[in-house]
């Protein structure tokens, strides 16, 4: 009796008690479904009937037979090349502008981040396929100039274009993070190339640049993560048209398993992706040695 | 004196215990799951209430989506465990489910009267089966039409015939274009694909499932060379031109007719758009040998093989089925009803919209103009459809110079994917 109300009075069993939501959450809503979707990866599986055991077979087929696996993967790869440095630039160019003084800046902060509270959300997505209708109001703003509409969504020279602007137009959450940073490069190291003549721009290269390198690199990884997991804008604008230049690997991989009903098939796309996404980040990781700058490293 | 009045105190437990238990045994709850319309949720709901009136002793959790992710949902929950005990089900998946042992066979509620089939024509009820038994009770029946507005046709000076064929309704669009400036569609998906095909007799799969039903191109540019007239002389708009937000507005904004719609869902169509709409005939080959248009099961209500509660899931088909009173609230929400009784008891309470759709079937019921429904579709025709639209959306795109030959590549393509499917 006494000794279970002395382990019970434990400090760890406190902090054991305080974390075991997360836990029963990490294992029932990550951990289960993480090797469950492994194990399915090598199946056979229509959801309605047990899974069947078909070893590699969706892997040979994801590489060899399925033309939209590459494809796919391609528009993907496509997606986040282009949107990623452009974001970081815009997020980065839009927190510098935002971490001067004033009193107007917490409104004009609030504002910039709003497009990303909503980021995810089903009514921006549509919100921005009305705006490039083809009678929208994109088009008739261009109407206005004497500009022929553009079919924006239906060309296979924009759709994806119109995509990444979303995306772009979402970089609240990195601006915010830079914005942070920012606000951290020491006054003093200013203060002391002020004095030295330093300009601006100089201060920004010599100076500012180096010191937020870490959240450049986070930022940077963060997004390429996401950008490869894409989905939304591409599900609810365009369902992957015209003539599957917009289809993300994300999109395909919903089809086959949830349209198609071949949830192994759709496992195993998913563990690809992964593989795929671990090896960006690891260059990343390998790269970041040559440009990520720690403050506290002795070199 | 203690242990006497312990004891009295146990019998009175266990006799609490008991009556709470006999209560429990009475009322049984089963869940019900159906897709549609917001107005189909407000009269389903409203239905519901009332069985839970008339059979006190069960109650009914409902459950609802739209049919976008109805069918994600229904298979999560079949994985899941927690299918519901009753469900309503389509033509197109119902022998997938009957096969996977999802569903229950309802002959012996037929046989046992718990769901009265007396009314209910064989032919209708025969749409329910899968192999030897049948798994789902049909609901309504519905049917392809045409769907246009006949003040755009005045202005035009024009009349559509009840039963147009091809020529006539591209005829028709080209001076109601010229007249008015109003364009229309040449519908093009598969289901249209299946049309062509049923005016020669053919379906769009073998009757053993394994390949397609059809192996002559012409079929295919047949559609799509259609399309591209439509196109070229202006009464179709181009991919990505259409202006319609949502899918009532093409009425307004662009159409003036529209063939990709259920007779059933003429009364959604006209509250939608906000126009009065008229029905005809989806458009046959002048050169058919066949009926094409058929008359589908609108839905099935089908009960859960592992429902614990079967019999109160048929009694609530049974009330679905047969009650007038539903029908008093429901009206032909879910297509014409199946018994014959129950359209004999709505039908002087139908509503304008509601009476041109039973005159449309009365039509449509009579002999000749219609066919037998083709089979289920096979497992592989998500992927076969898929494919269909890829290579339709290259030719609308102008891509594709030889249409026989991608025609033909179409074929092989698909009943490669089908082979692939049906092997195992």
């Amino acid at each position: 009796m006494r000794s279970i109300r002395q382990t019970l009075e434990k400090e760890s069993v406190a902090g054991y008690m305080f974390i075991l939501p997360i836990i029963i959450g990490l294992i029932v809503f990550t951990a289960i479904p993480f090797f469950t979707s492994l194990y399915l990866a090598f199946t056979e599986y229509d959801m309605l009937t047990a899974p069947k055991w078909v070893g590699v077979d969706n892997f040979v087929k994801m590489f060899t037979k399925d033309k939209l696996f590459w494809k796919s993967f391609w528009v993907t790869f496509k997606f986040a090349i282009i949107q990623v440095p452009i974001k970081l630039l815009v997020s980065l160019g839009v927190a510098l502008v935002l971490s001067r003084n004033s009193k107007a800046i917490p409104v004009y902060r609030a504002t910039f981040y709003i497009p990303s509270l909503m980021g995810g959300s089903v009514a921006v997505a549509l919100m921005w396929k009305q705006l490039f209708a083809y009678n929208g109001p994109i088009n008739n703003i261009f109407s206005v100039l004497g500009i022929a509409p553009v079919r924006w969504l239906n060309d296979v020279s924009t759709a994806l274009g119109v995509l990444i602007g979303l995306g772009i137009w979402q970089f609240g959450s990195s601006m915010l993070i830079f914005l942070a940073a920012l606000k951290n490069v020491p006054a003093s190291y200013h203060e002391a190339a002020i004095v030295d003549g330093a300009s601006p721009v100089r201060r920004f290269f010599a100076i500012v640049l180096p010191m937020i390198t870490p959240v450049f690199f986070f930022n940077l990884v963060n997004q390429t993560i996401s950008a490869f997991q894409a989905f939304n804008s591409s599900y609810l604008i365009t369902s992957g048209k015209p003539l599957n230049s917009t289809l993300y690997y994300g999109v395909h991989l919903y089809n086959r398993a949830f349209t198609f009903s071949e949830m192994g098939y759709g496992s195993a796309m998913a563990w690809f992706m992964l593989l795929v996404i671990a090896f960006f980040t690891a260059l990343i990781f390998k790269s970041s040695n040559a440009w990520v700058y720690y403050e506290s490293e002795v070199k | 004196m203690l242990k006497r009045f312990l004891v009295w105190l146990m019998i009175l437990t266990l006799s609490v215990g008991m009556v709470s238990f006999a209560n429990a045994e009475e009322t049984t709850t089963i869940r019900v799951l159906w897709w549609g319309s917001q107005n189909r949720h407000d009269l389903t709901t409203k239905a519901v209430e009332l069985f839970e009136q008339k059979y006190p002793n069960i109650n009914v959790e409902i459950e609802f989506t739209a049919w976008d992710g109805y069918w994600s949902k229904l298979s999560t929950q079949v994985a899941g465990n927690l299918v519901p005990d009753v469900i309503q089900m389509d033509y197109q998946y119902i022998a997938q489910y009957a096969q996977s042992n999802v569903l229950a066979d309802l002959t012996p509620y037929f046989e046992s009267g718990a769901i009265d089939i007396s009314n209910v024509a064989d032919t209708v009820l025969s749409s329910g089966k899968v192999g030897e038994g049948i798994y789902g009770m049909p609901i309504g029946t519905t049917a392809r039409v045409m769907m246009y507005r006949p003040d755009v046709l005045e202005q035009a000076n024009l009349t559509m015939p009840v039963n147009p064929t091809w020529d006539e309704f591209m005829s028709i669009s080209k001076q109601v274009y010229e007249a008015t400036g109003r364009t229309n569609i040449v519908p093009s998906d598969i289901d249209d694909l299946r049309f062509i095909l049923r005016d020669y007799g053919l379906n769009l799969y073998s009757d053993d499932g394994k390949s397609l039903g059809f192996d002559d191109p012409k079929h295919l540019v047949y559609l799509w060379e259609r399309q591209m007239t439509a196109v070229n002389e202006g009464w179709q708009l181009p991919v990505g031109e259409t202006t319609a937000l949502s899918m009532y507005d093409g009425f307004i904004s662009d159409d003036w007719a529209e063939c990709t719609h259920w007779s059933s869902e003429l009364a959604a169509f006209q509250t939608g758009s906000g126009t009065r709409l008229e029905l005809a005939m989806y458009p046959h080959s002048s050169d058919a040998t066949a009926a094409a248009t058929y008359f589908k099961p609108s839905m099935f209500w089908s009960v859960s093989n592992a429902s614990a509660n079967k019999d109160a899931a048929a009694t609530f088909v049974n009330f679905f089925i047969n009650d007038p009173d539903c029908y008093d609230i429901v009206g032909i929400d879910r297509g014409m009803p199946v018994s014959s009784a129950i359209r004999e008891h709505i039908a002087p309470t139908l509503d304008e919209t509601s009476q041109r759709v039973a005159a449309m079937h009365d039509y449509l019921g009579q002999e000749g103009m219609t066919s037998a429904i083709m089979n289920t579709d096979i497992p592989a025709h998500g992927e076969v459809n898929r494919l269909f639209a890829d290579y339709s959306e290259q030719v609308s795109y102008g891509m594709v110079k030889d249409l026989t030959a991608h025609a033909q590549a179409f074929i092989e393509e698909a009943n490669a994917i089908i082979a692939e499917k049906s092997k195992n």
